[in-house]
């Protein structure tokens, strides 16, 4: 695995962990993926979803909860 | 010598004339007032002020010698006598306090004769020297000789004397020439009134009496901080600056701010045609009113040095030698490489990082550089790894990513609380305020891993310490708050007006949690739960509490969480909005705040307006008439990682040195290596140029106009006055970058850059260079609101109408002790030395800290057989390199600290690529590692050497500015 994506899912597991505590799963996941629509360039979101589509057994619940609702955002956008 | 004196000539010489006039005392403050008469002029005046300087008020000039306004009145000349009706004998105007209907006369034959008896007393033991003194024409003993109109000294010279008193040449910036000393104790009161350092005393009685920096010390070994007060205070030549002594009175003055710390000092450069003679405090400086510390005051010498480059230098690979070409042609070659690179890999393939140290005007051009030009929104600056994290807390918190206080606010504050901040070393101007404030009795709590020398300040009670283990401080600022929720001494009031209730009900249900409690916390923090209590119970009660912090906040993987907890404090307390108290970030480098205000960051455009917000960019697009790509950049840490993972091939790097300040080297040494082009614009050959293909050589702040804003939102000039010793000031090389990748760009100067922020930035939009050089200064926001500017913020609401509370759970680190690494590193900055030392290590600040150490604790220490002074090799699971051992009780057991100013010290080799979760700014304040004897350096340093050694020798050989003298 690459430094950029060991980097890419920590940094997403580190956003779960400290915005999704104390929120039920649904508000969590909004959370997370506002922070990532909010602060990640293209190019990192599109890895992740990558990651998430090939294995993403290292993304924590809320983490893969949210790069499912980004892949729904991009096929949103692309339509 | 005295007699052909003529005060005439020497005030049109005297740099000293274009100060505000000095009136004598302090300024009293209260609404009670008095009328009194001084030679038949009525004046009204607060309750308390001097008669010297109610008369000074009225432009009567009464000659004075150890009186200032800067300094509380001494009477100890006699000069200031005065007459009073009613009154016996000639009491002095300084030390007398004006009264209601008092009838004053400053000047009969019976009060001359009396100060040109006093006059001649000083004379009668003072050099007569006056033409080849080196303060001939800037000497206020000279003046007030010509003012009693002294004209014989009766009892000759040759009587006992000071004359022959040795010279104290050991400070490398000034002078102590103890014969030339009247013994007026100016000095010895600024270094403690103004500096708050107290180094100096008055040693002996009656005619032995003397300045005295303590027993067997000279001025460089004792504990004076060389801030430059007493050389300011004095008013002969006997503490003088080496400068003037060697070139002679400065010619002209112009005002400019300083380009080190956040304090943004407003400085006096005094000229002699383009030579800097010397920098002088502006005594109307509006965040630092005449103060100064070493950095600013005395260590300029950088702007000239010799190893200035000064020739634009391109190379196809850092394995060449540079070639000196000229600006057209490395501005084509680099403007040709990034049209190259974005061909072959994509748009996002480049890249920039502007500068906070360059002007606020610099900084918006090359972000707009980068959005218009290079097309993307990959742009970012170094507050990404120092206060990314208070942008985003304080907005998520309060609305706006800003510090709430003006510096002065700190004056009103009860209660201080200092986290992770070491502001006498770091922000030492704003330091010695704080000190001055706590010398009058307000509070203070540190919150930190190690002990710092504002706790150990003469005259200042530290009410506690609380020495967190680094990584822990969520825990500690939620036990804070959980004291205070606990214990019902939160601000009922203010949280229902001013806060968002259902996010304080959901933080108020969190924080009661008894896992916040400092019981329970104690095992994390380390910080002893009644101690923490009484803590939260002093600024919970006091009428006015204050938090500063620092790096010891952000740099942290919780460091947004950690701000948005300050913020909460502040809320739960009441303490927002007022003067007296707020949230204060203490901003690193100069122009941070100006950096971050001005769009730096990936996701925000000027004014931190998001990319994604179609209406804001809009209003972007249609003035520059591009498009703007509507999502986020990457931040520096995503640029390394994806020029290792071969997607970003182009960086245009603006007065920013990664190489060396830029966490986890090995890394960073990677992904700049990876670039097919670096193009690096810096007044010298830094650690990033060294890995550059184009060198464009930038502009010291002395070369060129433009404004910084400092860590009080404070909008301050920064004024030309020489021309750029490269030709071009860096806005006009950005420019050229610009036009020459088909983006034009015009400006004839930086003001219509200003102006054009203005235009686009809400919060600046009231701002232009008519109205700074009117006001001296202007807080943002400046609006048609707020037309003169905001000094204190959120004083009836918020940005975001109310405050909102934030969930801040306390989430561990990743990295941790263990047996392996067993003790954490933090890291920090010291007085002389400034960031990388880019700056300071090229001045004589190098005699004070001319390499970095590493700082252990006596037990840690001897548990690995380490004395003071041996070779320690300090590693981590990033890296490893070699420090000199410093033994030292400041630190606690299991922590050491070493600083990262000199670049073969590998600090950040150590660091690693742990960030915040929120900002991605690294956490350099803590790293597990392991330390040990060795006897050589590490291999990264032998490699560093060896490169370093290569790239130095791969400069051209004859460069212009290499055998410039160094000043």
């Amino acid at each position: 695995m690459t430094v950029k994506l060991t980097n890419i899912i920590k940094m997403s597991n580190q956003i779960a962990d400290n915005i999704g505590l104390h929120l039920d799963s649904d508000q969590a996941v909004d959370k997370v993926v506002n922070h990532i629509q909010l602060f990640w360039a293209k190019s990192m979101k599109h890895d992740l979803i990558t990651y998430y589509q090939n294995d993403g057994n290292l993304l924590n619940e809320i983490s893969q909860q949210a790069t499912i609702r980004l892949v729904e955002i991009e096929r949103e956008n692309a339509k | 010598m005295v007699a052909i004196y003529d005060p005439k000539t020497a005030q049109n010489q005297s740099t000293k004339s274009q100060n505000i006039i000095d009136l004598g005392t302090p300024e009293v403050k209260t609404d009670e007032r008095v009328t009194l008469t001084i030679d038949g002029q009525e004046i009204d005046v607060p309750k308390g002020t001097s008669v010297l300087r109610a008369a000074a008020m009225l432009n009567i000039t009464i000659p004075k010698l150890c009186a200032s306004d800067n300094l509380e009145s001494f009477g100890s000349c006699r000069l200031c006598a005065v007459e009073i009706e009613g009154r016996r004998g000639m009491p002095a105007s300084c030390t007398t306090p004006a009264e209601q209907d008092m009838q004053v006369c400053t000047q009969n034959k019976k009060i001359a004769r009396l100060r040109k008896n006093v006059m001649e007393l000083y004379i009668s033991d003072h050099p007569l020297d006056c033409l080849t003194c080196p303060s001939n024409g800037d000497c206020e003993l000279q003046d007030m000789a010509g003012a009693v109109g002294l004209r014989e000294v009766r009892y000759g010279f040759d009587g006992e004397n000071h004359l022959d008193a040795a010279k104290d040449t050991s400070n490398p910036y000034f002078t102590f020439e103890p014969s030339k000393c009247i013994v007026c104790s100016r000095c010895v009161r600024a270094c403690e009134e103004v500096q708050g350092t107290f180094a100096l005393t008055i040693d002996g009685r009656g005619f032995d009496s003397k300045v005295s920096t303590g027993h067997d010390n000279d001025f460089l070994s004792s504990d004076c901080v060389s801030c430059g007060a007493c050389v300011q205070a004095c008013p002969t030549s006997t503490l003088m600056e080496k400068s003037v002594i060697d070139q002679g009175q400065p010619e002209r003055s112009v005002t400019t701010t300083c380009a080190y710390c956040g304090v943004g000092c407003s400085f006096e450069a005094h000229m002699k045609g383009e030579e800097v003679i010397r920098m002088v405090p502006a005594k109307d400086g509006q965040a630092n009113h005449g103060h100064s510390c070493v950095k600013g005051r005395f260590a300029f010498g950088y702007a000239t040095h010799q190893d200035r480059i000064t020739s634009p230098m391109v190379r196809d690979t850092i394995d060449q030698p540079w070639r000196e070409v000229s600006w057209d042609e490395a501005i084509n070659f680099a403007a040709k490489r990034l049209k190259s690179i974005q061909k072959k890999y994509g748009k996002d393939s480049i890249g920039g990082i502007t500068s906070s140290r360059c002007t606020n005007e610099e900084t918006y051009l090359v972000q707009k550089l980068i959005r218009a030009a290079f097309g993307n929104n990959n742009t970012d600056t170094c507050a990404r790894v120092c206060h990314s994290p208070t942008g985003y807390g304080l907005k998520a918190t309060l609305g706006e990513s800003a510090g709430t206080q003006t510096f002065d606010s700190v004056m009103e504050a009860d209660a201080v609380i200092v986290i992770g901040a070491n502001p006498t070393d770091a922000h030492p101007v704003f330091g010695s305020l704080l000190k001055k404030r706590l010398r009058q009795g307000a509070h203070l709590i540190i919150a930190d891993p190690r002990k710092i020398d504002l706790g150990n300040s003469p005259h200042v009670k530290l009410d506690h310490h609380l020495p967190l283990r680094p990584g822990t401080n969520v825990a500690f600022i939620n036990a804070m708050a959980h004291v205070i929720v606990n214990e019902g001494l939160e601000d009922k009031i203010f949280i229902a007006e001013r806060c968002e209730t259902k996010a304080f009900q959901q933080w108020y249900s969190f924080i009661s949690d008894e896992r916040h409690s400092p019981e329970n916390t104690e095992t994390i923090t380390g910080i002893d739960a009644e101690q923490l209590r009484q803590a939260a119970r002093l600024y919970a009660n006091v009428d006015k509490g204050a938090i500063y912090y620092g790096l010891g906040v952000t740099e942290h993987s919780q460091g947004s969480s950690m701000v948005m907890g300050i913020a909460n404090l502040a809320l739960l307390t009441g303490n927002i909005g007022r003067e007296g108290v707020g949230v204060n970030p203490l901003r690193g480098q100069n122009n941070v705040q100006g950096s971050c205000d001005m769009g730096s960051f990936p996701h925000e455009l000027p004014g931190y307006q998001h990319v994604s917000n179609d209406e804001l960019r809009g209003k972007f697009e249609q003035h520059w008439q591009v498009e703007i790509d509507n999502e986020p950049g990457l931040r520096i840490p995503n640029m390394f990682d994806a020029a290792i993972d071969g997607s970003f091939k182009g960086l245009y790097c603006q007065g920013e040195d990664i190489a060396q300040s830029d966490p986890n080297t090995h890394h960073v040494e990677a992904a700049l290596t990876s670039l097919e082009c670096l193009i690096v614009q810096d007044i010298f050959l830094n650690e990033t140029a060294k890995f550059a293909h184009v060198f464009l050589p930038g502009s010291s702040f002395l070369e060129k106009d433009g404004t910084f804003t400092n860590a009080e939102r404070r909008i301050n000039r920064v004024r030309k006055v020489m021309r750029p010793l490269a030709g071009k000031a860096d806005w006009e090389t950005t420019m050229a970058l610009s036009n020459a990748l088909g983006y034009p760009m015009n400006y004839q100067h930086p003001s219509e850059i200003m102006d054009e922020i203005a235009e686009l930035t809400p919060t600046f939009s009231g701002v232009n260079y008519q109205k700074l050089d009117d006001l001296g200064s202007i807080q943002w926001p400046c609006t048609e609101r707020n037309p003169i500017g905001t000094p204190t913020m959120h004083m009836d609401s918020f940005p975001i109408g109310k405050a909102i509370f934030a969930l801040t759970e306390y989430v561990a680190t990743d990295e941790r002790a263990s047996r392996k690494f067993p003790l954490l590193l933090t890291t920090g900055r010291i007085l002389s030395q400034y960031n990388v030392g880019a700056q300071t290590r090229r001045t004589d600040n190098q005699m004070w800290h001319d390499k970095d150490w590493l700082e252990i604790h006596p037990h840690d220490a001897q548990e690995r057989g380490i004395q003071d002074g041996d070779d320690l090799g300090i590693s981590s699971r990033a890296g490893d390199t070699v420090l000199t051992a410093k033994i030292t009780e400041r630190m606690q057991p299991g922590v050491v600290y070493t600083t990262f100013h000199h670049p073969e010290s590998g600090a950040n080799v150590v660091t690693t690529d742990n960030s915040d979760w929120a900002t991605n700014c690294p956490e350099y304040k803590v790293t597990a590692v392991q330390v040990e004897k060795v006897s050589s350096p590490s291999n990264w340093q032998l490699r560093n050497k060896e490169f370093s050694k290569k790239q130095t020798k791969f400069l051209p050989k004859n460069r212009p500015g290499k055998d410039r003298v160094k000043l």
